[in-house]
């Protein structure tokens, strides 16, 4: 009897624990792949970044349409974070940034060293970096400065070919490039290095009127690519020293040459509109914010390799990665809108600066692009009070001159302009500094005394 | 009468049987009470983005499935010592059935009870939950690196803080490091106590005018969760601004408000007066590195 019962009973427990087992690993194997709370049991998947790319015709291989520009890194008395730089830099290759740009001029130098020493910890064909011959000095417009420049770029950043080399700041007129490159053989010398491999890509970027623009394309050079100024705010804007951004979208196009974008916010200044400006695009897309409908609007275009940013927080590099992954193209009617709000930001009588500090140091310590910024925040947000008679001046004209004095650092102000004029040459936005220097001090002296 | 031992014993055994039968019953809807309990259980307790814990939820599912095969195995054992052979050989099979066929059941119950919650969940996860992604840290702490560095957690400023919105924070990797909450109440502009009793550094020593041009974080605004798009017209953010960073405007045919994240100052006021309950419509996204306002 109890043999009977034991091998009865023995079966018994096999087949509940083969039927708990194989109950057990269906639910769990139902779990896995049906229940979307399963996720969590998954390993991370590997990085797949959905990140929109362009095809660069030279190599053939994919660029990232979100270029990281090395001219805004965060720092503290005027040193870069190496830590900060390092960090941003993991995220945006994580995600799939590959386009990194810098210059020897940024952040007085330590640009090109900071992102050298953290791109190296990467494979060396997993990103590409741009730099530039910023030879703006005339005292660097020999051959052989111009070369040191050239070779300091390769002992700054630590490597042994350089993806794409541009010409820095093309603009002010044929003489200016002539004398800055042609002259002194630096684009002959260049052209030899690419073809040994030392650059890549060679092209140049430009600020400045018609006349130079069609002078350095006319010369007998390959360019591979050409970095202009786009943004919604610039596409229509047409004046004699300054072309318009879709005719040089246009003209480049025509000649087959990829199109770097920088400047797509206008120096952040189309992240942070005013309010009437951010109502207006709100109405539009609550969800969209004022940096991705300018980034989407340059990105949009079809001949864009990359659109630059230079990103100072973790939180601009992260909204900017899912603003173009994937990108999503705005339609006619959203450029329509787009020209719109450009025409009503027009009206704000703002210096168009975008505080790039080229104009940097003044010899007269005033903080040039500080003075700007203020006054364009303080126009923008209408906090200037027209007159005397406004209703809310005596509160508008003490917030505006206290703001100033805290803003700016009285030995910094206006005032301190003696208009020589040294500034002026650099700007490549092309703004007359002493002028508007002379309007800011004005307007404050006018508060100060009462007499607006 | 031929067998009057199993004549005698048969409304004994009847009744034996009922009540068996009876205990059977109870254990089995009790474990079923039990499956349900875990499963509650395990959903009653949603991550920060109210999605549920998977592995305590697949977990509840095995021990359930696990508990309730030991019950049958308890009730089938305990039934063995008074049968005779024909039933015991009727018995196993039966057992074998009743085995197959709970745990069967049980499976498939549980298959349609996470179905069905999954749809209740989907309706819940609709809402999100405005919590930072990163700590709100007082002004005058510049970067949170540098203040996780600092701070030797005195709790000093929590102590006075008279809106009683810096909180020791309860998280691993920051744990006691003061933060700010404002669910309740918000960082007064005019205020710089905490600033004021820092002994290391680490909250900088800072005036009431550079406070308002320091911006800790950003309003963020959630749909799902404000009022206003279930036709309860309501503006409490956008009165409650110091700074007048929120304005309402038309979408549709509700007035929502949208945030100046370039002039927002992250004071919080909007959070601690928004009226959505129990999840705030409006919270502040804490700053990594403060910013300049």
């Amino acid at each position: 009897m109890s043999t009977n019962n034991t091998i009865k009973r023995r079966s018994f427990f096999k087949m509940i624990g083969t039927g708990t087992a194989a109950l057990s690993s269906i639910v769990y194997a139902r779990a896995v792949t049906q229940s979307p709370l399963a996720s969590s049991l998954l390993p991370p998947a590997p990085v797949e970044t959905k990140m929109t790319t362009r095809l660069d015709p030279v190599t053939g291989k994919g660029v990232s349409i979100l270029g990281y520009g090395g001219m805004r890194w965060p720092s503290k008395d005027r040193r870069i974070l190496q830590d900060k730089v390092n960090e941003l830099i993991d995220v945006a290759m994580k995600n799939g940034v590959n386009y990194y740009d810098t210059a020897p001029v940024y952040h007085n130098g330590q640009s090109e060293k900071a992102m050298g020493e953290s791109l190296r910890r990467y494979p060396r064909e997993s990103y590409f970096i741009a730099t530039k011959l910023s030879n703006f000095n005339a005292n660097d417009w020999s051959f052989e400065r111009s070369k040191a420049i050239y070779d300091n770029s390769f002992k700054e950043l630590g490597l042994d070919y350089i993806d794409f080399y541009l010409l820095h700041s093309v603009g002010p007129g044929k003489e200016n490039f002539d004398k800055r490159f042609v002259n002194n053989g630096m684009l002959d010398f260049l052209q030899k290095e690419r073809q040994e491999g030392r650059i890549r890509h060679l092209g140049f970027s430009y600020h400045g009127n018609r006349e130079s623009f069609l002078h350095a394309l006319s010369l007998d050079v390959k360019w591979d690519f050409v970095q202009i100024q786009l943004n919604y705010f610039d596409w229509l804007q047409d004046s004699d020293n300054r072309p318009s951004a879709e005719y040089l979208y246009e003209e480049l196009t025509k000649r087959q040459i990829p199109v770097v974008v920088m400047e797509p916010l206008l120096g952040g200044r189309l992240a942070k509109l005013n309010d009437q400006l951010l109502a207006k695009l709100k109405e539009r897309d609550p969800n969209q914010t004022p940096a991705a409908w300018a980034f989407r609007f340059a990105g949009s275009l079809p001949n864009i390799l990359t659109v630059l940013s230079g990103m100072t927080y973790m939180e601009h590099l992260t909204e900017n990665i899912d603003t173009f992954s994937p990108l999503k193209p705005v339609s006619d009617a959203d450029k329509t809108f787009l020209q719109e709000t450009a025409t009503a930001m027009m009206k704000y009588p703002t210096v168009p600066c975008t505080a790039c500090r080229y104009c940097m140091p003044c010899p007269f310590n005033v903080d040039i692009p500080g003075n700007f910024a203020y006054l364009n925040k303080c126009i923008e947000n209408g906090n200037i009070p027209a007159s005397r008679q406004s209703a809310n001046y005596t509160k508008a004209r003490s917030s505006f001159l206290k703001k100033y004095s805290k803003s700016v650092p009285s030995k910094k102000q206006a005032s301190h302009c003696t208009a020589c004029g040294q500034c002026m040459e650099l700007c490549p936005q092309h703004i007359k500094i002493p002028e508007q220097m002379k309007r800011i001090n004005e307007l404050v002296d006018k508060l100060q005394n009462n007499t607006l | 009468m031929q067998h009057p031992a199993r004549q005698d014993t048969r409304p004994e055994r009847a009744s034996n049987r009922l009540s068996k039968r009876f205990i059977l019953i109870t254990v089995f809807s009790c474990s079923l009470l039990a499956t349900f309990g875990l499963l509650i259980l395990a959903g009653c307790f949603p991550d920060e983005n109210y999605n549920f814990h998977t592995r305590s939820f697949q977990l509840s599912i095995l021990l359930t499935v696990l508990i309730d095969v030991n019950l049958l195995l308890l009730i089938t054992g305990s039934k063995r010592s008074d049968t005779t052979a024909e039933e015991k050989d009727c018995n196993s099979s039966r057992r074998s059935f009743l085995t197959w066929t709970s745990s069967l059941a049980q499976s498939s119950a549980m298959g349609t009870v996470r179905q069905k919650m999954n749809d209740s969940i989907a309706v819940v996860t609709k809402k999100k939950n405005p919590k930072s992604r990163h700590p709100i840290i007082p002004a005058g702490a510049e970067d949170f690196q540098l203040f996780k560095q600092r701070c030797d957690v005195c709790q000093k400023c929590v102590e006075v803080c008279p809106n009683k919105v810096l909180k020791p924070s309860l998280a691993y990797e920051t744990l006691m490091l003061p933060e700010l909450m404002f669910n309740n109440s918000y960082c007064a502009l005019d205020c710089v106590k905490c600033n004021e009793v820092c002994p290391t550094g680490a909250l900088k020593k800072i005036s009431i005018e550079d406070k308002t041009d320091i911006q800790i974080g950003y309003a963020v605004w959630i749909r799902e969760n404000c009022r206003v798009i279930e036709d309860k017209p309501c503006n409490r953010c956008e009165e409650v601004c110091p700074n007048a960073s929120i304005q309402m405007i038309p979408s549709g045919r509700f007035m929502i408000p949208i945030i100046n994240t370039g002039k927002c100052l992250g004071c919080g006021a909007c959070q601690a007066a928004c009226p959505a309950s129990p999840l705030k419509a409006i919270y502040v996204e804490g700053h990594r590195t403060h910013r300049p306002g």
